[in-house]
């Protein structure tokens, strides 16, 4: 499944006036392709995500999927937010999808509870999300995302909002879920290590609006020990992006001054 | 790292349950101390009953107005084996069933309409905070009016006073459910229905229900009020015909059933709602 975003332009309106927040952003992923898009806060990583999920319509341009008919769902989502629904247990949050598409109880709690021992809770599938850590949770979050099969994963942040260790131990957590399910992902960060260890291929976007700066290949291979970070290509990688980021940063403060 | 098993991390391992051990080494102590706790909380309603017997009895006050309390019990008790009291309060609970039902399951419906859907909403909400602030006690003369003395206006009254916290709660409920919920009901494709049953009613529940437990209490005032004023059996009729013709101990004892039914109907309330809503 490809996915292309093609020229999409987003325009708020608000009492200030228009906010341009992306300005004719274009790409176009390959099948089963690890896509992580970076830029500072604000840059519209998220709007972007949304459009190409369906959730809200670009002002302009268009979002297009491309690929053999399926009758698995184009994309799923993963919210930086808790996103796990309070009043489900676990194995009922994972299974909502599938819920919603109409399978039945036992097919679609099968289904759920191997996704749930993958990501490993699955001693934890008649909890309540109330009774699990952040980080629990947003596992159940991805294990719901990765149950309904999507043919493209769409993550905004998923470990944003975790401590540096257990952000380590949900990525390589990630990695393999992706190699035994592989699919395209589109995963937004602000993180560049985090973008350059998980991604085939790093989008660099530019503060408001944003605009695609830079669109870079990653040079190395699968799987990834976590040796990679010391590799002089890695390091060159990750201070050309950050350069890039940079800029922008300090645009955003000189604006501010 | 093997790309089928995902070991559980330590976090999976060390956060099961909440922590308990530190119960283990302090079991006695602790105990110990939530029964001296129980029985500090018992100490002053205790004190006071016992005051009034003892000031009761010596005639330091008048027994006309303070009936000792072991007075009032025992004509409560006789009010029990003579079924008297039977009459009145079923009578009385039939009106709050009725009324409640009556106000309680319309304005829940409302309510969840009203949060979810703007044009309900507008519909709506100008006629129902609007009419908010009137104490609504004061409606009971024109429901009289209209519908005459007999049952129905109770239950009417019964099931206004309902109304209000029902569906007030009821919308602000489906109002505070985070918006993320409703976009990943719509990213997974979920129909207008299926966001209705699997996020709008769930999401709204802790405070429906918390609307329904002040409707309940609300339509416990109202029928008292409105036997009060005209009524020949309930237990607001029990209490102001002993009032006029000064039966005080069985004031009292009406007085003390109806809190009885305040205080009961209030735990199996709180226990239904731990039973429903699970996951607080």
């Amino acid at each position: 499944m490809q996915l292309i975003a093609d020229d999409l332009s987003k325009i708020y309106n608000s009492h200030q006036g228009d906010i341009l927040a992306l300005d004719r952003v274009s790409f176009r992923t390959h099948d089963s392709e690890f896509v992580c898009i970076v830029g500072p806060s604000g840059c519209g990583k998220t709007t972007l995500l949304k459009i190409l999920a369906g959730l809200i319509l670009p002002t302009g341009g268009e979002v297009r999927y491309e690929g053999p008919r399926s009758d698995a769902p184009l994309n799923a989502m993963v919210f930086q937010e808790d996103s796990v629904f309070p009043w489900m247990s676990v194995l009922d949050n994972v299974a909502f999808p599938l819920e919603i598409r109409g399978m039945s109880r036992p097919r679609r709690h099968a289904v759920a509870r191997e996704f749930v021992n993958r990501v490993g809770l699955g001693r934890f599938v008649d909890h309540y999300p109330r009774q699990l850590s952040t980080g629990m949770r947003q596992r159940v979050g991805i294990a719901r995302a990765f149950a309904c099969n999507p043919q493209v994963l769409l993550m905004d942040e998923p470990f944003g909002a975790l401590d540096p260790q257990m952000k380590t131990v949900l990525q390589e957590e990630l990695l393999a879920l992706w190699s035994a399910h592989a699919r395209t992902i589109i995963y937004v960060t602000h993180d560049i290590d985090e973008a350059i260890f998980m991604a085939d291929r790093v989008i660099v976007l530019s503060g408001q609006p944003g605009q695609i700066m830079a669109d870079l290949p990653v040079p190395f291979g699968r799987p990834r020990a976590p040796a990679v970070r010391t590799h002089t290509a890695y390091l060159a990688m990750r201070e050309r992006i950050w350069a890039l980021v940079r800029g922008e940063v300090m645009k955003v403060l000189g604006g501010a001054a | 790292m093997s790309h089928d098993i995902v070991a559980p991390s330590g976090e999976a391992r060390g956060k099961s349950h909440t922590p308990d051990a530190p119960r283990r080494v302090f079991a006695p102590a602790r105990i110990g101390r939530q029964w001296t706790m129980r029985a500090l909380s018992l100490a002053s309603p205790t004190a006071l009953l016992l005051v009034w017997e003892t000031v009761a009895r010596a005639g330091l006050v008048s027994r006309l107005f303070f009936p000792a309390p072991s007075a009032i019990m025992a004509t409560l008790a006789a009010l029990i084996i003579s079924g008297e009291l039977w009459t009145h309060l079923s009578l009385s609970l039939q009106r709050v069933a009725w009324g409640f039902v009556l106000g309680a399951v319309p304005a829940v419906v409302l309510g969840l309409a009203m949060g979810w859907s703007g044009k309900v909403r507008i519909l709506f909400e100008p006629l129902i905070s609007s009419t908010l602030p009137i104490p609504k006690l004061v409606v009971l003369p024109i429901i009289m009016l209209i519908f005459g003395v007999g049952e129905p206006s109770k239950v009417i009254i019964v099931a206004v006073g309902a109304f209000y916290p029902a569906v007030i709660n009821a919308a602000a409920g489906v109002n505070g459910i985070r918006s993320v919920y409703f976009e990943v009901a719509r990213n997974f494709g979920a129909t207008r229905w299926q966001r209705f049953w699997k996020v709008v009613v769930p999401g709204s529940l802790p405070m429906t229900f918390a609307g329904l437990r002040l409707a309940f209490g609300m339509a416990l005032l109202m029928v008292v009020a409105s036997e009060f004023v005209a009524a020949r059996r309930g237990i607001g009729a029990l209490i102001w015909l002993s009032w006029e013709t000064l039966r005080t101990d069985k004031l009292y004892a009406g007085i003390a059933s109806w809190a009885m039914v305040g205080v009961v109907s209030a735990t199996l309330l709180s226990a239904l709602q731990h039973y429903i809503i699970r996951w607080e």
